[in-house]
């Protein structure tokens, strides 16, 4: 085990209600060497959840072990720093984490802040960009000419630049083109099997249900769902989220399996007219 | 006869950096078409959008517009400016000078719409993403836009919002055979509900020709990195395992298609 919420709670003060719960009462286990999927409609706490593990927000009430160093309202800086030096995060709106001239300046800026010196930081920049897939005729050129899915490979590159123990994204794939997606994949899927812990919110069910341990399902601010997601996409689904398309292509068929990948809807649909 | 939205000629624009994204790049889109732009991130469709909407300044041709325009983005809280939904609309209408008495009407029209009616006192921030993106459309319809941009709007939706803010862009457009859609999207099936689609690569036009004639070259789409649709990638990995005699046609490319071809074989 490696994160444990306790009982966490997260308020957030609103004009309208006098106290609204973003996250009510929420315990659970996040294991070491993880993937996780979060899904759950706009506004059911998913990224309140996020920003908990980032330590960017603390809990209202109720506390959060990180590795031993238990996080609560009141922690002082000092701590959060501490725990944050294992993350990597990765917004959804990733114009909103670059600000450096160029795209490799950015990448480098992220590594000189773990205090690499200068030939180390461009070292590993450039390793990484090359692995996520941002070409060399990119690397000068300013962050803010690229399009959206280029800039979130760059704000990606940046997360992994110091080889976080957690990576932490939000809507990883919106924007992004099948292609940029496979290359994104792929370097998660490098991450994951050197042992970080992923943990993703997304929509996208069609294209992280296939690689996921886990999927947690969020409604109002409570987990619905905590399980693997054969084993939560094999129930009829309520209104909260929709099934990967692979399953609503075999429910239409009549295949009662829980097919994730188009792969193995394939094997299954050649099983029945053999 | 055709009439055209809008006449781009001989474009050229290049970024404050030098690097150079269009040249010479000519297109004629007309009023009433649903058009699709797509490519790889990075090929110039956003941009292409931002000429035209007068957003950047292009380095020499021209572009002629014949039409109002309206865009909606990938993240609508970025054009929100109302402390309500209503507040949203009317600030439309005050740009065009329109009387106040005239305002309640107008905006009962638009919400009823954009199936918004239930929310105009709802304050934008509240709303979901998809609502957001309805009031986003609300804001463009208002302003008698007769082409409306979409870029990327659907992309930060869950596919149940998606969905509908697909489908109510259809009403419209069967609504009013003049509405032009021009949507930038990355994603196959949604390409699929225009009638035209233009593929850019780094700022060239590559392609120009009928969605469907597009989404089932399958080569074409590999060739350039394209995204396939979900039955023409779920088509290829059953023709993997399938003998010469009993594969399936790559021409199909959706559910509904595939659904009645094995129903059919199966026969």
């Amino acid at each position: 085990m490696a994160i444990e919420f306790k009982q966490v709670n997260y308020l957030y003060k609103s004009f309208l209600h006098e106290n609204s719960f973003s996250l009510n009462n929420l315990s659970l286990s996040i294991n070491s060497g993880e993937f996780i999927l979060v899904a759950g409609q706009t506004g059911s706490g998913k990224t309140t959840f996020l920003r908990l593990l980032d330590t960017l927000i603390l809990p209202s009430n109720g506390e959060i072990n990180f590795d031993g160093q238990i996080i609560n309202n009141s922690s002082p800086e000092k701590i959060l720093m501490k725990v944050r030096r294992n993350f990597g995060f990765v917004f959804q709106f990733p114009q909103r984490q670059l600000f450096s001239p160029t795209v490799l300046d950015d990448v480098e800026f992220a590594a000189l802040n773990f205090g690499n010196n200068k030939a180390e930081a461009s070292k590993k920049a450039k390793e990484v960009l090359k692995q996520i897939g941002i070409e060399e005729d990119l690397w000068e050129h300013s962050v803010f000419n690229l399009s959206v899915g280029q800039m979130r490979k760059v704000a990606i590159a940046g997360a992994l630049v110091n080889q976080p123990k957690y990576l932490l994204l939000d809507e990883p794939t919106s924007g992004m083109d099948e292609y940029a997606k496979n290359d994104l994949l792929k370097i998660l899927n490098y991450f994951h099997e050197q042992g970080a812990t992923i943990i993703a919110v997304s929509h996208d069910i069609n294209t992280l249900a296939p690689l996921v341990d886990r999927a947690i399902i969020f409604r109002r601010g409570k987990i619905i769902s905590d399980n693997n997601p054969t084993k939560i996409f094999s129930k009829p689904m309520n209104a909260d989220i929709q099934p990967p398309s692979t399953v609503s292509f075999a429910r239409s068929i009549g295949l009662k399996s829980t097919p994730l990948s188009i792969d193995e809807l394939a094997d299954e649909i050649e099983a029945i007219n053999e | 006869m055709m009439v055209s939205a809008i006449v781009i000629n001989n474009l050229s624009f290049s970024f404050d950096d030098g690097q150079e994204l269009f040249r010479q790049l000519s297109l004629q889109v007309n009023r009433g078409e649903w058009l699709s732009l797509v490519g790889r991130n990075g090929s110039g469709k956003s941009t292409l959008m931002r000429l035209i909407l007068g957003l950047e300044t292009p380095s020499s041709g021209t572009i002629k517009v014949a039409a109002r325009l309206g865009a909606v983005f990938q993240n609508p809280e970025d054009q929100f400016i109302g402390a309500t939904v209503e507040d949203e609309l009317a600030f439309g209408l005050e740009n065009q000078q329109i009387k106040p008495e005239l305002m309640p009407n107008k905006i009962k029209e638009t919400l009823q719409e954009i199936g918004m009616s239930d929310y105009a006192k709802s304050s934008p921030d509240q709303l979901s993403g998809g609502q957001k993106q309805r009031v986003a459309i609300g804001s463009a319809l208002i302003l008698n836009a007769d082409v409306l941009f979409f870029d990327e709007a659907t992309s930060m939706l869950d596919p149940l919002a998606r969905e509908s803010i697909i489908n109510l862009i259809g009403k419209l457009h069967k609504q009013n055979p003049n509405l032009t859609i021009i949507n930038i999207t990355h994603d196959p099936d949604e390409i699929l509900w225009g009638q035209r689609a233009v593929v850019l690569e780094k700022g060239k036009i590559i392609a120009d020709e009928p969605a469907k004639v597009l989404m089932s070259d399958i080569d074409f789409l590999h060739h350039h990195q394209l995204g396939e649709t979900f039955v023409s990638k779920l088509v290829s990995k059953i023709n993997q395992k399938r003998s010469l005699n009993r594969k399936i046609p790559s021409s199909i490319i959706s559910q509904k298609e595939l659904l009645s071809w094995l129903l059919n074989s199966n026969k």
